[in-house]
């Protein structure tokens, strides 16, 4: 996973629960990183589900809310990235229709070695859109989160409904985007 | 903030600092991965260049030989473009392109020059065959339909109108081929100008199957045409009429007025025969004096025999130069096909044999003779005669006869003439027949060296014997004509030691017809070796006194028609002393033929005539009969007796 994923979500520790709470954070997980993450930088993605796992023990939220809010606050920041490397969308819906074809396509060709989970996407209406998520990582509320972040970035209305699928070897998830 | 918090923080920060300063080393270390991995993709990147390079350079070197070959190709299409275009202007040509579909004709080259067409596309055929002779159109059709159908090339000359509207030879060449993206069917081809050549050829055609003095069609044009008309008439079932013409005696007219007035007698008997066209498909000239006319199948033979009869008449009197009046004299025959020859060689052969019946009657003047069965009975006879003639002459089984002749002053036998016998001829022939027959086939010259040869082998057993008597031998007018006589006769003096004075050469007044300076030279070489010459038939002939008298002769024998009458008619007795005076006024001695009665042989010693030879005294005898006569191997003068018993 990249290293942008670990500091920022660090980053989002620092600002919203503090020194201390980063602190035990990061104390608390045995991290064979050690914490000392770059964005450049690729890590393991148990990684983050021991942050996300202790830090919802020191908060008391619970981890899904944690990966929603992170991937909320996380968007903006892919965005800047999108930008960078030229593309641009109409909109959120245009965006997450292009997310398969276009964007991971991008991404990896500046990341290689990227492991990104796959998006079926099939468009119900010029409103609607239904995206399966399939992954080997249990990531599909940061993806929610993502979905959100991207509506706030193109000040449209989403509403994001989920319905997991898991199975014993992969994580599935039908998730229902609509445009209000 | 408590202070402990403070610390927290403070222990936060601080481990943080050491954090980020491992994140940044991990930084460092990756960068510099990554700057490693940049620069070998950089360097695989140039490798990877060069190689391009080296990839575009071998591409472009192979991409401009690919573009100077191309060039070259193109260039030397030009060339080819080029040259065909001056080998076309060169040779008067034209290219052509019939599009089958659009029924069109594209031209290319020298077209305006030639034909007054700009090259151009796309030209209603209709138009372009509408510039073709109309004679030529329908072969020009038929060809190309040939080549549409069955993709046969074409080749055919035909007319085409030229710039200035004339019509002009062209060679017309052609193949089915396709043109264009589609492969349209087309046939192309070449239209080369040829008129100077075919004008030259029609005049070396019109050369080899003219006459030259005439303008008539020769003997070849005849017998081109002859086998067109002969297959015509097969088809059609008519037959025609065919009349051979030689005009009698032509070399007289040579001789009389020149050559140059026998050629324009020769132009103006041809434009006699020109007006003649109507009535007939050919007319020709075949020879000096041999003249063919076709008549048309619509002309019945009993009309051509009237036709004929009106070219007699006409030519009976022709102008010839200073209006001096001509009598032409004509030998005609008139043989129908198929049914007197069903190919040329017999029909000729049938004419051919009227003609020679009608020559007998020559003397009478002109003649038509139509060809019938008798004269088919004497053409197998004549055939037969010769035939055996041919044999014997091989098989050398002739003999001789000797008839004696008698001084009429000393009554001795002073020679004899040799006559030809042949022991084994059929009984139905006689032997004036059989040398008739041996002069007209060319036989007489083998059979002449035979009985000169034989007349020798006797001269020399009677000069072995010691008897000096003369011996005469005939010699044909042809053999004068085809032999050296004198090398021929000098060769048997030689070969059979005798004395040239014991032999007499005798010719006909037939001699005189051919050339008489040669006749005169060939006499005067005889002479010379000794030979005596002697004038045979004398009077039944031409008789010129002028020849006669230029010749270089011995003795003149007059002929036996003359002697039958000499005693019972004043007027040939008359003749006869007219000639002995002649002859004995040009010192030449004179023999008298045939002499069977007193009266003729005592009529004959009044008027002085030196030799007698006849029944009267002997019949010809066998050479051993002639020897065992006491009268002719004795040498002194002997009372002679006529076989009558009368004592002379």
């Amino acid at each position: 996973m990249k290293g942008i994923i670990f500091t920022e979500f660090v980053e989002l520790v620092e600002t919203t629960f503090g020194y201390g709470v980063a602190n035990a954070l990061l104390e608390g997980c045995d991290l064979p990183s050690g914490g000392a993450y770059t964005t450049v930088g690729t890590y393991d993605h148990e990684e983050i589900l021991s942050l996300v796992g202790r830090l919802q023990k020191l908060t008391g939220t619970p981890a899904p809310d944690l990966l929603e809010a992170y991937g909320k606050y996380l968007f903006p920041k892919l965005a800047e990235q999108m930008t960078a490397m030229s593309l641009k969308f109409d909109g959120a819906l245009d965006l997450l229709c292009s997310l398969e074809s276009i964007i991971h396509k991008e991404v990896l060709k500046l990341y290689p070695d990227a492991e990104l989970p796959s998006f079926n996407i099939k468009k119900i209406n010029a409103k609607e859109i239904l995206m399966e998520y399939r992954s080997c990582r249990p990531f599909a509320h940061l993806a929610k989160g993502l979905i959100d972040g991207c509506g706030d970035y193109y000040q449209q209305t989403l509403s994001v409904s989920m319905k997991h699928l898991n199975t014993d070897t992969e994580f599935s998830t039908l998730i229902t985007v609509r445009q209000s | 903030m408590s202070e402990s918090n403070i610390d927290i923080e403070l222990s936060y920060l601080r481990k943080k600092i050491d954090r980020e300063k491992d994140a940044r080393k991990q930084a460092e270390v990756l960068l510099e991965n990554k700057s490693t991995e940049l620069f070998d993709i950089n360097q695989r990147l140039q490798e990877a260049n060069q190689q391009l390079d080296v990839i575009v350079t071998r591409r472009t070197k192979a991409l401009k030989a690919t573009a100077e070959r191309v060039e070259i190709t193109s260039d030397e299409l030009q060339n080819t473009v080029n040259r065909l275009s001056l080998v076309l202007d060169v040779a008067n040509a034209v290219t052509w392109l019939f599009n089958v579909r659009h029924q069109t004709m594209d031209i290319a080259g020298k077209s305006q020059s030639l034909l007054g067409i700009e090259p151009t596309k796309a030209i209603p055929a209709d138009d372009i065959l509408s510039r073709i002779h109309k004679d030529d159109q329908v072969q020009l059709t038929e060809e190309l339909g040939f080549a549409l159908k069955e993709g046969k090339a074409i080749s055919l000359r035909c007319r085409v109108m030229s710039r200035n509207g004339s019509y002009r030879w062209f060679l017309i060449n052609g193949e089915l081929s396709s043109f264009g993206a589609k492969r349209s069917l087309c046939v192309i081809g070449s239209c080369i100008e040829m008129h100077e050549q075919v004008e030259r050829e029609r005049e070396v055609w019109r050369m080899a199957n003219h006459d030259a003095l005439t303008g008539l069609p020769n003997r070849n044009h005849f017998e081109t045409q002859f086998n067109a008309l002969a297959g015509e008439s097969f088809v059609s079932g008519e037959g025609f009429t065919l009349a051979l013409i030689d005009i009698n005696d032509f070399t007289q007219i040579n001789d009389t007025y020149g050559h140059r007035t026998g050629d324009g007698v020769l132009q103006d008997f041809a434009d006699i025969l020109r007006g003649y066209s109507d009535h007939a498909t050919h007319i020709a000239r075949l020879s000096g004096d041999e003249y063919i006319v076709v008549f048309k199948n619509n002309i019945a033979t009993w009309s051509a025999h009237e036709l004929c009869q009106k070219l007699i008449d006409e030519c009976a009197t022709m102008s010839i130069q200073d209006g001096e009046r001509l009598g032409l004299s004509l030998t005609m025959g008139l043989a129908v096909f198929p049914k007197d020859g069903g190919t040329m060689d017999d029909l000729m052969q049938s004419v051919y044999s009227a003609v020679q019946v009608g020559k007998q009657k020559k003397h009478i003047g002109s003649s038509c003779v139509l060809y019938n069965s008798s004269i088919e009975r004497e053409r197998f006879r004549e055939r037969d005669i010769r035939s055996a003639l041919k044999a014997a002459i091989e098989h050398q089984s002739f003999d001789l006869a000797f008839q004696p002749i008698m001084c009429n002053q000393s009554r001795y036998f002073v020679g004899c003439e040799a006559l030809f016998r042949w022991p084994d001829m059929g009984g139905q022939w006689d032997i004036q027949e059989v040398i008739d027959v041996a002069e007209n086939s060319g036989l007489i010259l083998d059979l002449g060296e035979q009985v000169i040869d034989m007349a020798f082998s006797k001269l020399s057993h009677l000069s072995d014997m010691g008897v000096k008597k003369w011996v005469a031998i005939n010699i044909s007018p042809l053999q004068f004509q085809f032999q050296d006589v004198p090398h021929i006769i000098s060769k048997a003096l030689i070969k059979y030691n005798v004395d040239p004075a014991m032999l007499v050469v005798e010719v006909t007044e037939n001699i005189f017809l051919e050339n008489i300076t040669r006749v005169a030279a060939v006499l005067g070489q005889l002479t010379k070796m000794g030979v005596r010459v002697a004038i045979d038939d004398f009077g039944s002939g031409y008789s010129s006194l002028r020849y006669v008298q230029s010749l270089p002769l011995d003795k003149i024998k007059i002929d036996k028609a003359f002697i039958d009458n000499v005693g019972s008619s004043a007027e040939s007795q008359g003749i006869v002393n007219a000639v002995i005076n002649m002859s004995h006024s040009m010192n030449y001695k004179v023999v008298a033929e045939g002499v069977e009665t007193e009266e003729q042989l005592t009529a004959l010693k009044e008027m002085g005539c030196d030799f007698i030879q006849g029944y009267l005294f002997s019949k010809p005898l066998s050479f051993d009969e002639l020897i065992k006569l006491d009268d002719f191997s004795a040498s002194a003068p002997l009372v002679l007796k006529t076989h009558l018993g009368r004592t002379l």
